[in-house]
């Protein structure tokens, strides 16, 4: 592989873990345009348990249904990228954790798993097209100022059966 | 300049954050990590702007094991130096959460509480940064 044909990698790479911090940076503190940046405009992402979101109009729908700083202050944490790209589209594979406030302190919500398909769009930037979480664990009590995970059929199938 | 909530303004200078480094807690008297995560870095030449995430673990008595003693955000400014190194020029520390209870090993050698108006969240004391 020659320098250039490296260096983009490199550049993919970072542009990908761009996008990946974006969204959760997006979501904790209520920066609404830079969230729906992170999307294709055909995107998916499909929570267990949640409405299934396809496109900018649901994924905006979802963005604003949910809780941000100041009003709850939570991190969606991302770890652990695991990136293959091939041509124009990236896999990835990451941990994530959600942190929250509990009357004795902060604690992990939940933990799991990003399976994210991203590509690379005409700007040069990667948008996620397709990000299908594998939830793993969810702590029961609700933290402060939110609701407890739904207890939605859905989602206690999720729990017991993870998606591939 | 680095902002920390248990001072009650912003440490400006060497002098001033190497006396509240030493004010910290450190192994082996205390064992905590700081953990930072989601680095948004944006490089305008020479200097650099970047948000992150932060959460630090420490052990518990209460719950007989490591837990999250605080998470937050830090909003750094950078500047490259004339022997090509990054440093900081300045860090702002918004804790949005903390618990109340103080770390186990810490808790004999804590600075003494004076939440700053950095401090973001109101949950729980303050036994640090």
């Amino acid at each position: 592989m020659g320098i250039e044909e490296r260096l983009k990698l490199l550049e993919d790479e970072q542009s990908i873990l761009d996008t990946l911090y974006a969204y959760g940076h997006g979501l904790d503190y209520g920066q609404e345009d830079a969230w729906i940046d992170c999307w294709t405009e055909d995107a998916v992402l499909d929570w267990p348990g949640r409405a299934f979101m396809r496109g900018h109009a649901e994924l905006r729908a979802g963005f604003r249904a949910h809780s941000h700083a100041p009003a709850m202050y939570h991190k969606h944490v991302v770890m652990a990228p695991l990136i293959s790209i091939a041509g124009d589209t990236a896999t990835v594979r990451s941990m994530f954790a959600r942190l929250d406030r509990y009357p004795d302190g902060p604690g992990i919500r939940a933990f799991g798993r990003n399976r994210d398909t991203l590509v690379r769009c005409a700007d040069g930037r990667w948008r996620l097209k397709e990000r299908l979480p594998e939830i793993e664990a969810v702590r029961a009590q609700a933290p402060l100022g939110g609701e407890p995970f739904p207890d939605s059929p859905a989602m206690r199938q999720a729990l017991v059966t993870p998606a591939r | 300049m680095l902002g920390w909530t248990v001072f009650a303004g912003p440490l400006s200078g060497h002098d001033r954050i190497r006396a509240g480094f030493r004010a910290h807690t450190h192994a082996p008297d205390a064992w905590h990590k700081h953990l930072l995560a989601q680095p948004q870095i944006s490089l305008h030449g020479d200097t650099a702007r970047v948000h992150s995430m932060f959460f630090r673990l420490d052990p518990y008595v209460s719950t007989a094991g490591p837990e999250i003693y605080a998470f937050g955000r830090y909003i750094d400014t950078l500047l490259r130096c004339a022997d090509g190194r990054w440093r900081f020029t300045g860090r702002v520390v918004e804790k949005e959460a903390a618990r109340a209870e103080a770390p186990a090993l810490a808790a004999d050698r804590r600075t003494s509480p004076t939440a700053g108006s950095l401090t973001t969240g109101d949950q729980g004391a303050d036994h640090g940064n």
